[in-house]
């Protein structure tokens, strides 16, 4: 825990910040042993180009629909790319056979249930929804 | 080489023209034979097979692409492209298995995944223009694409490896095709050009070098030179020509060596004719010389007849008149003493003027003997000084008459010379009574000296003297001084000339010297012994 107190202080910090907006946050299944996640392996599950988090276990990523506000800090912050060439990325890759990209949910509440449901599952909600079968990860590499 | 038929330069163009075009055919010929070769390699059915595998891995860009784009731009007629390729593709199967049968079931098995693959792309592309995001169905398709797609490239690029690696062996035997008609190409070509080459160079040489001879011939011949010739001679046109031309130097050097022949005659003629007349002028020149000559003898012959025939008339007169006179009055001379002397006077005159007709006639004789060369020396031992001494004594009374003195002086040795003593005594005598004649006072000397080889006699006056230009005239027959002067000084005209022929014919000599109004001297030298022997014939 006293690694964590940093970061503790930091999520204070934004939440101080931010008070108004509710906040993003990055979920995964209650069993998964992961507290913490790197913006760089969050990228690369996203994109497809791993398949695992960094301790083995197989990772599946979901996506929301185009209307969530969520969903645009998520690709500014995190991923660092455009919503549009994140959907052109995918389906070139798509055509190409070279993959399938996270599956788009209908909404937040469906995400929180299918990382609830699903041990290898990850996404990004907002704070004010999350049920007791998931967990937050903390995001390393964020400003 | 010899030919058949002449090479005249129209058959060596033409020839030429044969040559190139022959071998142009042949050329195109034996290239059209390589191509169709190398395109049978290159037509084969693994080469149309690996074309069409080619079109196939194309299609599947293109189609992967037309869907790809559809996606990303929500464009749908893209979707149509994609179906259309669709339909190339299946073309090229079809073709491949027409092609290829032994291949067919993999080409089929390609077709059935390939619909499989399109399928499944086009209904994702479908959905994903619809602008949800990755649905479940989406991520189905795309599922497909994903194993189906990998594989079915992998079936096409190893066709096209397969077919490639059969292509590329008939690719090596057609690029070995081509590089082996290439090179024989190249050494039938080289070896065309350098005969054709060489072909040409002894055609245009053949042609040029005669033409060249024949130019430098004609500006010789233009310069002059008419023997002048073409040498190189073709047998073509250009040779005609030169021939031609040759005989045309040949006439021409013909012509003009008889135009020099006639000139060196012309030439040779007219020296000749100038010649002549240089003779012509020199002969009238003569002629009239003579004729001048003949003249002047005739004009003194006439003179001299003239004055001659009055010379003969008077003494002649005197006789007559006298003779007649005293037979006239001859009754009365028997009476009258007085008239008796006088008669004898006359008689006295008589005689004179006989004696004076018969010197002019023995004169006359003399010269007319001289004239007809028949006057002879007739030689003998004879003292000079008495002989001058005779003729001073013979003329003493005409300087008595004149009242001249006249003296002779002899000096140095007196040796009898060889001599006609007559002759010797006539010239001194001339020379004595001549200067007594033309001498009214002072006075006449005769001095006689010894000469070298012989002796000198001089006579002097101091009479009127003669003119320096009549001193050479003086000695010539029938001349005298002044014919107005013949009244005052009567002469025959013959005693100087006289005294000349004389003196020659002894082989002596006249001289003269004098001026006028001063006085004359002869000077006559007498050789020792005469020259010529005992008689000399004068002339």
């Amino acid at each position: 825990m006293k690694r964590m107190f940093p970061l503790l202080v930091i999520a204070a910090l934004l939440g101080f910040v931010r008070p108004a907006f509710a906040e993003m946050v990055v979920i995964v299944n209650k069993d998964n042993p992961l507290a913490t996640i790197s913006k760089a392996e969050i990228e690369m599950i996203y994109l497809g180009k791993k398949k695992q988090f960094q301790n083995g276990s197989p990772a599946i990523p979901v996506d929301l629909p185009a209307e969530s506000h969520l969903r645009r800090e998520f690709f500014t912050n995190v991923l660092d790319k455009s919503e549009e060439s994140y959907r052109l990325y995918w389906v070139r890759m798509i055509f190409s056979g070279k993959g399938q990209p996270p599956l788009t949910l209908s909404a937040e509440n469906e995400a929180v249930k299918f990382v609830s449901q699903n041990k290898a599952g990850i996404a990004f909600v907002d704070s004010d929804g999350i049920l007791p079968g998931v967990k937050v990860v903390t995001i390393s590499g964020m400003k | 080489m010899k030919l058949p038929f002449r090479l005249t330069i129209h058959r060596k163009l033409w020839g030429l023209l044969l040559f190139f075009l022959v071998i142009m055919a042949a050329s195109v010929a034996t290239t059209y034979l390589g191509s169709m070769r190398i395109s049978r390699y290159l037509d084969s059915n693994e080469v149309e097979t690996l074309r069409h595998t080619v079109a196939l891995k194309n299609n599947l860009n293109e189609i992967e692409q037309s869907f790809n784009d559809a996606a990303a731009q929500r464009e749908p007629a893209l979707i149509v492209q994609a179906e259309q390729i669709s339909h190339e593709f299946d073309d090229h199967i079809a073709a491949m298995i027409h092609g290829d049968p032994g291949n067919a079931a993999r080409y089929e098995k390609i077709k059935k995944s390939f619909h499989e693959y399109f399928v499944a792309a086009r209904s994702g592309a479908r959905q994903l223009l619809g602008g949800e995001g990755f649905s479940s169905s989406v991520l189905l398709s795309a599922q497909k694409v994903n194993t189906i797609l990998p594989s079915l490239r992998e079936d096409v690029e190893k066709l096209i490896s397969n077919k490639y690696v059969l292509f590329e062996g008939m690719l090596t035997l057609a690029t070995g095709a081509a590089k082996s008609i290439v090179r024989r190409e190249i050494i039938v070509t080289g070896f065309i050009a350098l005969i054709g080459f060489a072909l040409v160079f002894k055609t245009i040489d053949s042609i040029l070098k005669p033409i060249d001879s024949l130019l430098n011939a004609t500006e010789e011949l233009g310069k002059g030179n008419l023997t002048i010739r073409t040498r190189v001679i073709s047998n073509d046109e250009v040779g005609e020509l030169a021939r031609s031309f040759n005989d045309m130097a040949d006439r021409l050097e013909n012509e003009r060596d008889k135009l020099e022949e006639s000139r060196q005659k012309l030439t040779q003629l007219l020296q000749e004719r100038e010649e002549m007349q240089r003779e012509i002028v020199k002969n009238n020149e003569e002629l009239k010389r003579a004729n001048t000559l003949l003249q002047k003898a005739d004009q003194a012959k006439s003179q001299f007849l003239a004055s001659m025939s009055h010379e003969l008339r008077t003494p002649l007169n005197a006789m007559i008149n006298f003779t007649d006179q005293i037979i006239e009055d001859w009754e009365d001379l028997k009476n009258n003493d007085e008239w008796f002397l006088e008669a004898r006077e006359m008689l006295v005159r008589v005689l004179g003027s006989s004696r004076h007709l018969l010197d002019l006639i023995n004169e006359l004789l003399d010269l007319a003997k001289i004239e007809a060369g028949k006057m002879t020396l007739d030689l003998e031992e004879a003292d000079l000084a008495g002989i001058v001494r005779e003729c001073v004594l013979s003329v003493s009374s005409l300087a008595k008459k004149k009242n001249l003195p006249l003296t002779a002086d002899f000096t140095g040795e007196n040796t009898p010379i060889k001599c006609d003593r007559r002759k010797v005594k006539q010239v001194v005598i001339n020379l004595l009574s001549n200067a007594i004649k033309f001498t009214d006072q002072g006075e006449v000397r005769v001095a006689v000296a010894a000469a070298p080889g012989g002796y000198r006699i001089s006579v002097s006056d101091t009479g009127i003297g003669i003119p320096e230009e009549y001193h050479a005239r003086i000695w010539d027959r029938f001349q005298q001084v002044d014919s107005s002067d013949n009244r005052k000084h009567a002469g025959t005209g013959l005693g100087l000339n006289l005294v000349k022929e004389l003196t020659e014919m002894h082989g002596g000599t006249v001289m003269l010297s004098s001026v006028p109004a001063g006085g004359t001297t002869f000077t006559v030298y007498f050789p020792a012994k005469a020259a010529g022997g005992e008689t000399v014939k004068a002339g």
